[in-house]
């Protein structure tokens, strides 16, 4: 069976770029928030020498929002920039940012505080957020910006500086240096992608954790925690991570151990001592009152901190600062949920030699359409949208068994103000599909009396669902859905799988989907391939320099000795197809292979040579074009009549017939190629710049 | 974007033998001991044309995969053989390319190396990354170092890729657009 196809180094140097420079609505090309342009608005006060003031977020009572304060103390608001406050002495940053900068204010928004707070840990994700060069003194016009990921896109904030008091005094969150107003402004810009003020009011930690890093996501119910979780948790924190948690529900009543109910926590740091002869895995956590710790074991006063050695001891808080440490035993005990926001998903795991595919898709439901509900509503589940998947073949070094596929569904509010936002119960469905069911466009409701293989759990009411769980290469269906059907939203699907993949949504399906199949190893295939493999890592191991690597002088070899050796009037494999076959096969664009690129590479080698041989009728030691096009076919290739005779002549030359080197580097090749237009394509076309084409088509 | 172009497409072909003035052009010769009656050339046939003709002087003559390179350039109605005017083509563009190499190879070691390779790409007028020129460097170097033929094979492919990026650009915005059959057919055919 022909083996999977493997990804060409600098396609997926293409694709990252292309994520990278992202167009509109990535981290370093965000769109502008209401249209608002922050270096046009700026560069236009500083020549009118204009004080900003938004129209956008006024600075009266719509943007503080209905509800929060009562009138009587409503009317006693003032407006006013922090140079009226503290002419002379205020500072968008006093020294660092730091997480002991601000208390919360009037808002029940600590969800959003405790974010900030760990923000403040991960300087390069709060440059995304708080952009650089940015002064209440230099160049100072009263305009600031703030940037944030909302439901897939980057946008920039535009504020003015004025903000709400009431006998001078800051009504909101509060610095602790008087004079220091960063966590202020933040405040404000994310008010007004809220709405307002009181649109703040109460949330989840795990909200404002995405919306501060467009990361990946990951939501534990500390009652049912993985049993690594802190390994999970220490992992995390040695990348760009926000980690947030909430305490059981309730009013932010204080119990008698200090922790407050009904409130969000940041978790600042995971860190294991030695208490006496025994290890003692503590997590530390900051409250966002800026005040009100846990004073059981291992809190500020607790004597366990007397069994630890000097170096431990060093960790030992003092200041009643709303910051502490306790044991990962009670911090499983004492709260009730824990969310993770980190850029690398190498956190999911242990071992980080594996990469990740993210791919993400925007999708609606949208009533009498595409509103299906879920699975209670036979008859109009199957019109939800429907996502197929295919998950390809891993490198063995990577499968440990675990979980590869992270899925996320988030819906996208239809108000701009988040109180009013309408969350439906969501969830979602996966499907296995076998091999005779592959079709085009949706799959009817007959498809779905199967069972699913995983489903989202219980339909939540949040903004967003996720489930990391495990599936095996092979062809599946996602279908989204919202719990009752006729519900109107927009939602953004993402998965994230140490697998490659390929996902398309059911209106862009079309016949190239099938050109470069995947067909699955039988269980006594698996034993004879692992065999196989055996001999390909000797090869590997017998060849390859001091520096573990084979280069295309050494290919050649390993051909000529091993693949045609004794064969009569072979031509050979020329040094330049020995090079192309290297650039298809080397995932870092190095020129050379690695051990597990090798094993790959010649496994499909193999592979074609059978397949060459077994179509080879004449046994003449040629194709003719017939024998061709069936070899092609064995492939999973099919070719039109044009390009078939084209390749007959383009790699058959005078002869036109095909030797065995040149079937090997034509099917190489045009899978290479195939995979390529795969990857890039959008709606049936690939557009390419000419780095790209020249890059993509050289190198191959 | 700005293209730079190798001259103006050659003038509509003749008739091999069938004009005075041709069988005197020097390079007939060479041409019509290989090609025989059909007045065409294969693959096989130009690199034996090539190498008779000491082409490559001190350097190694041209691999075969090179050659079908060749005939991939200038072949345009898709026979994959060369007539005499795409011949007469070829050997101009091989001359000037010969002559550039041995102006960066100065101590005729028959090699150079990438910075060199670098230099003479963007001084033919390709505008490429650093990516997309780093890849390329990787693709067509041995131990670090440019031979001749595998120079010509760079060369002969840029050539025709842009070739073919530019005519999917007619408004010259930077961007080609292929479905996939034409896709597979441009990037298979080189």
């Amino acid at each position: 069976m022909p083996p999977p196809v493997v990804p060409h180094g600098m396609c997926l140097k293409v694709m990252n770029d292309r994520n990278m420079k992202g167009g509109m609505g990535s981290d370093t090309n965000p769109l502008k928030f209401m249209d608002q342009d922050y270096n046009f608005l700026q560069d236009y006060c500083l020549k009118t020498r204009q004080r900003f003031v938004d129209e956008f977020f006024p600075p009266d009572l719509r943007s503080i929002g209905e509800g929060l304060l009562k009138p009587e103390v409503m009317a006693r608001v003032e407006w006013i920039r922090p140079t009226k406050l503290y002419p002379e002495a205020a500072e968008f940053v006093v020294d660092t940012v730091s997480r002991f900068d601000y208390a919360q204010g009037f808002i029940g928004n600590c969800w959003f505080l405790a974010s900030v707070g760990a923000l403040t840990f991960q300087s390069k994700l709060l440059q995304k957020v708080v952009p650089d060069g940015q002064s209440l003194r230099h160049n100072y016009t009263g305009l600031f910006h703030f940037r944030f990921w909302r439901f897939g896109k980057w946008f920039d904030v535009v504020i003015d500086d004025k903000l709400p008091t009431i006998n001078r005094q800051l009504i909101f969150v509060k610095s602790k240096t008087y004079n220091e107003f960063w966590p202020a402004l933040l405040e404000k810009a994310y008010a007004k992608v809220c709405g307002s003020y009181a649109d703040m009011h109460t949330g989840r930690v795990s909200e404002a954790l995405l919306d501060f890093t467009g990361g990946v996501h990951m939501h534990y119910d500390l009652k049912t925690a993985p049993t690594d979780l802190w390994e999970i948790m220490y992992r995390a924190s040695q990348s760009e991570v926000l980690m947030g948690c909430e305490s059981p529900a309730g009013n932010e009543e204080r119990l008698p151990n200090g922790i407050v109910l009904g409130h969000a926590y940041t978790v600042t740091k995971v860190y294991q001592v030695m208490s006496g002869r025994n290890p003692v895995q503590l997590v530390r956590l900051f409250n966002p009152w800026g005040d009100s710790e846990w004073n059981g074991d291992w809190s500020d006063n607790s004597p366990l901190w007397n069994t630890v050695d000097d170096e431990d001891r060093k960790q030992l808080l003092v200041s009643d600062n709303g910051e502490f440490w306790m044991s990962m035993k009670d911090f499983l005990r004492t709260f009730d949920n824990m969310d993770i926001c980190c850029n690398c998903p190498d956190f999911l795991e242990g071992k980080s030699a594996c990469k990740w595919t993210s791919k993400s898709h925007n999708g609606s439901w949208v009533p009498g359409s595409t509103a299906g509900g879920c699975m209670n509503h036979p008859d109009t589940f199957c019109t939800n949208p429907q996502f197929w998947l295919r998950i390809n073949e891993m490198d063995k070094t990577c499968d440990q068994g675990q979980n590869n596929v992270l899925v996320s569904l988030i819906q996208k509010p239809d108000k701009r103000n988040r109180r009013l936002a309408q969350h439906h119960g969501i969830g979602f469905c996966v499907f296995a599909v076998p091999p005779e069911m592959r079709s085009e466009g949706k799959f009817r409701s007959s498809f779905f009396n199967r069972k699913p293989v995983v489903t989202s759990g219980n339909f939540q009411d949040a903004r967003q669902v996720m489930k990391f769980f495990r599936l095996e290469p092979g062809e599946y269906l996602i279908v989204p859905s919202t719990y009752l059907p006729n519900k109107n939203a927009d939602f953004i699907l993402s998965i994230l799988c140490k697998n490659d993949i390929q996902i398309q949504k059911d209106t862009e399906r079309t016949e190239k989907d099938f050109l470069v199949d995947l067909i699955g190893v039988s269980e006594s295939g698996c034993t004879e391939k692992e065999d196989e493999e055996s001999k390909t890592k000797f090869l590997f191991r017998q060849y390859s320099d001091q520096y573990k690597v084979v280069d295309a002088e050494k290919l050649q070899q390993i051909l000529h000795e091993n693949l045609l050796r004794g064969r009569k009037n072979a031509e050979g494999f020329g040094l330049d197809s020995c090079r192309s076959m290297i650039a298809m096969s080397d995932f870092c664009v190095t020129g050379r292979l690695q051990g597990s690129e090798f094993v790959r590479l010649w496994d499909r080698i193999t592979t074609y040579r059978d397949i060459f041989y077994n179509m080879d009728s004449s046994k003449d030691g040629v194709l003719s074009l017939n024998e061709l096009q069936n070899a092609l076919e064995k492939t999973g290739l099919h070719l039109n009549e044009d390009i078939l005779n084209l390749m007959v002549v383009r790699y058959g030359g005078a002869s036109e017939q095909i030797s065995l080197e040149g079937f090997i580097c034509l099917v190489m090749r045009l899978n290479c190629m195939a995979s390529i237009f795969q990857k890039l394509c959008e709606n049936g076309k690939i557009s390419l710049d000419e780095s790209e084409w020249i890059g993509l088509t050289m190198y191959s | 974007m700005n293209y730079q172009g190798y001259g103006a497409p050659p003038a509509a072909g003749g008739y091999p033998g069938g004009f005075p003035g041709q069988q005197q052009d020097p390079l007939y010769g060479y041409f019509t001991a290989i090609a025989g009656q059909d007045g065409q050339i294969s693959a096989e046939e130009l690199q034996a044309c090539l190498t008779q003709a000491n082409f490559s002087g001190g350097y190694r003559p041209f691999n075969l995969e090179t050659c079908r390179l060749m005939i991939s350039m200038l072949d345009r109605d898709m026979s994959y053989s060369m007539g005499f005017n795409e011949f007469k083509e070829l050997w101009a563009v091989l001359n000037g390319w010969k002559q550039h190499f041995m102006s960066i190879d100065r101590d005729m070691s028959g090699t150079v190396d990438p910075q060199e390779m670098n230099q003479a790409i963007s001084s033919m007028g390709y505008r490429l990354s650093p990516q997309a020129m780093n890849s390329i460097i990787k693709r067509y170097s041995s131990q670090g170092k440019i031979t001749f033929d595998d120079y010509v094979a760079c060369c002969v492919k840029l050539r025709s890729l842009t070739d073919v990026f530019r005519k999917r650009d007619q408004a010259q915005q930077g961007m080609a657009t292929f479905q996939y059959d034409d896709f597979i057919h441009c990037t298979m055919s080189i």
